[in-house]
């Protein structure tokens, strides 16, 4: 037996089509083979079909419920988390840190590939910016406005606005371009071989949604003698075209800075400004990405709290 | 009018990243735990939240769940199950043990137990754990097709609205819709409550 077409199955799983009988042909250009009625007769005797049609309809409810739940917010589990379980079976934490030898972290270097990423993020596409460096808050805040489209201050769970996945993006492209330019004032220059002296905060990174599932790795904040520094150790995170930058994120006031972008191996450490106030800077993120010239945040690949 | 169906193994549920670690589970150094952890931890703490409405509740079942599940590795058989469907199995069963032990609350543990046979308010735990891995998957897709999804979703347009709002060919967005409706069920049907 034929059965009906599988993006037929999928309108009316969505429910584009209401009534049982009728012809809404301007949902279906096909002809009058796949009219409403011929529809409810294979449906009648066509067990595959209805089967696959009510699965369909199924997944369709589960996700409109989910979403009225509020259940696509991203999680972002508390770092205490994963330390009780490493603790409980006594197997470290995390892993990563011990077993690893590419988790040594490594200053960013200032020739190479690296550099070049650096650079580019930092510079390219905004060639007036570091001339016109103004205070970042007040910067950034004006630019903001009521946006909220950066990472972690996700409204999933609402109904996505109709453009707002497309508008959305610009302006959050354009607010970040700015944290970026005036973010490198935050940082110095690669630090110093001081010796640590203690890890005053620490955070698991957790995937998000427009990364790769299965990347991980942890960020640290040790003091040493010249001030904060923040290391982070990135892992599953596939090479790829562009280069990976590390963020720091305020989300009460949902603002940004740059910190510097991962070495090859998925490791980097940089000095802070000691005038960054890492409690409301208190996430990190790490995002992807490309060599268009265009250092504004792009895609969030990785995030994580700080341990305060 | 068709003859086929589209081929499951086309749709990528259960990923490569994912067989991989079912495969290497039982047989795995903390490393793998940690992937793991990472890859269904949310999933986890989600279903214990929902279930238990505390978040402090929620973060030791989440922690208890990865436990148990590590010292039980060596039963879990990727041939009969999902990693994903397996832990939250766990997850399920320590929140019914722990809502059995909350005495005060009898009356909250029979609306949840019973679920929506009883109770068209009160999602049951099958339907929870449900919800919660459709929404996760939702969040995996590629963005354009998780954007046209929620439209339809959420905003109620139908297919051609999506592709004039959107400016993507009609084609585009059914075979979106197509795509990713099929991830989605496809996940629910290897990671729900009654797989």
């Amino acid at each position: 037996m034929e059965h009906l077409d599988p993006d037929q199955l999928v309108l009316i799983a969505l429910g584009e089509r209401t009534t049982p009988s009728g012809a809404h042909h301007e949902h279906f250009e096909t002809g009058s083979d796949n009219s409403e009625e011929s529809v409810r007769v294979h449906l009648q005797e066509c067990s595959v079909c209805r089967r696959e049609l009510t699965q369909l309809t199924r997944t369709v409810e589960l996700a409109r419920e989910a979403g009225e739940l509020g259940l696509q917010t991203p999680v972002v589990l508390p770092a205490s988390l994963w330390s009780g379980i490493a603790k409980e079976l006594g197997i470290g934490t995390p892993p990563a840190a011990r077993s690893d030898p590419r988790t040594v972290p490594r200053p960013l270097v200032t020739d190479g590939p690296d550099a070049a990423a650096a650079v580019s993020a930092g510079v390219t596409g905004l060639p007036d910016a570091a001339a016109d460096r103004g205070p970042a808050e007040s910067a950034v805040t004006a630019a903001a406005g009521p946006t909220r489209s950066l990472p972690g201050s996700s409204r999933v769970g609402a109904p996505p606005r109709p453009l707002a996945w497309r508008r959305g993006l610009l302006v959050a492209a354009a607010v970040v371009a700015i944290a970026a330019s005036v973010g490198t004032g935050v940082l110095l220059g690669r630090p110093d071989s001081a010796p640590v002296v203690a890890v005053q905060s620490e955070a698991d990174l957790m995937p998000m949604p427009s990364g790769p599932p299965t990347a991980h790795g942890t960020a640290t904040i040790t003091q040493t003698a010249t001030g904060l520094t923040l290391r982070v150790a990135a892992r599953q995170l596939p090479l790829r075209q562009g280069y990976y930058e590390v963020w720091l994120y305020n989300p009460t006031a949902d603002k940004m800075v740059a910190v510097g972008t991962l070495g090859a191996a998925g490791d980097g450490a940089w000095s802070l400004a000691s005038t960054i106030d890492l409690r409301s800077y208190s996430i990190v993120n790490v995002s992807a990405q490309d060599f268009d010239g265009n250092p504004a945040h792009k895609d969030s690949v990785l995030q994580g709290p700080l341990t305060q | 009018m068709t003859e086929t169906r589209p081929e499951l193994s086309e749709i990528g549920v259960p990923d490569a990243a994912e067989l991989r670690l079912a495969r290497s589970f039982a047989t795995s150094d903390a490393w793998t735990l940690r992937e793991v952890y990472d890859r269904y931890g949310a999933q986890v703490h989600r279903v214990a939240l929902s279930l238990l409405s505390n978040s402090s509740d929620a973060e030791e079942i989440t922690q208890a769940v990865f436990v148990d599940a590590w010292r039980a590795k060596d039963s879990f058989d990727p041939a009969k199950g999902s990693l994903g469907g397996w832990l939250l199995a766990i997850a399920k069963r320590r929140c019914i043990d722990r809502l059995r032990v909350r005495e005060r609350n009898r009356r909250d543990i029979a609306a949840v137990l019973a679920g929506n046979e009883h109770n068209h308010e009160v999602p049951g735990p099958d339907q929870i754990v449900d919800q919660i891995v459709v929404a996760d998957q939702l969040a995996r897709l590629p963005q354009t097709q998780r954007a046209v999804l929620q439209l339809a979703f959420y905003d109620d347009l139908t297919h051609s609205q999506i592709a004039s709002l959107t400016g993507l060919p009609l084609g585009t967005v059914k075979s979106h819709l197509r795509r990713g409706l099929e991830q989605l069920r496809r996940r629910w049907e290897v990671d729900g409550g009654t797989s």
